[in-house]
């Protein structure tokens, strides 16, 4: 594969750049912040066209270089990305009614069966965005660091300044929001009150 | 029965089991759990759903 010539490789980022910022929106829950981190990414790749020569797909180069930039920020601006560990107390209640009092499922988990056939429709990303978006922002935060960015829970902990259990805690509350915004918005059918 | 543990109390271990490594004997009593219950067995299987679909998030 020939290098890109800096002008071809501009060419072929701008379309990429509203997926670029939805991700770092996404990840770090604030318009002004995403702005910077995409375009130093954008930057970045254009100093250095010769870096990309070869790479099979431009869109997971640049989601690359965006994960370690987001990664950098994160580090770097470790007391303004603060996290409400009290976030999503209600949360608490809310899961709790999920059981009965003998500690069994309300309404057992239905199997979502082959991810796949989910995955092959466009639509479920889309649905996918919206239930993250809607995650409290600390929340959000910490899961996209987690799934996204695939930063271990040590790390994680250490970068936020809160506590494992914390971690853990908020974590579980992303995952079981997640769950039941799919249960509803996806598999189609109203989860438990 | 006891052993077993509730399902309300077992579900957490399941997501936790996502993020650190639990210690043996409660992942010795979470697998007992799972292999009695299929409502966690599904849950176990949505959270590691989840995850897939995290990972494909980028290729969209």
């Amino acid at each position: 594969m020939s290098v890109l010539s800096e002008v071809d490789l501009a060419h072929a980022l701008e379309p990429l750049r509203p997926d670029l910022l939805r991700f770092a929106r996404l990840q770090l829950r604030n318009d002004h912040w995403a702005e910077d981190v995409v375009s130093e990414t954008i930057l970045a790749i254009l100093e250095k066209p010769a870096a990309f020569a070869g790479q099979s797909a431009l869109k997971t180069y640049v989601i690359g270089i965006l994960k370690h930039k987001i990664v950098d920020y994160l580090r770097g601006a470790r007391r303004e990305v603060q996290v409400a560990v009290d976030e999503g107390e209600s949360d608490s209640e809310a899961f709790d009614t999920l059981f009965l009092a003998d500690g069994h499922w309300r309404d057992p988990p239905p199997d979502w069966g082959n991810p796949e056939s989910s995955f092959a429709r466009v639509e479920f990303f889309e649905v996918l965005q919206v239930c993250l978006d809607r995650l409290p922002p600390a929340i959000g935060r910490i899961f996209m660091m987690r799934e996204w960015l695939e930063l271990d829970t040590e790390e994680i902990c250490k970068e936020l300044e809160i506590s494992s259990s914390n971690c853990w805690v908020m974590l579980y509350r992303a995952r079981m929001r997640l769950r039941d915004c799919l249960q509803l918005n996806w598999f189609g059918e109203t989860p438990s009150p | 029965m006891k052993l077993l543990g509730t399902c309300k109390d077992m579900h957490r271990l399941v997501a936790e089991s996502l993020d650190h490594e639990l210690p043996w004997y409660v992942r010795a009593r979470l697998r007992l759990h799972l292999s009695a219950c299929d409502a966690c067995t599904h849950f176990s299987r949505q959270m590691l759903w989840l995850r897939r679909a995290m990972r494909r998030l980028d290729g969209s």
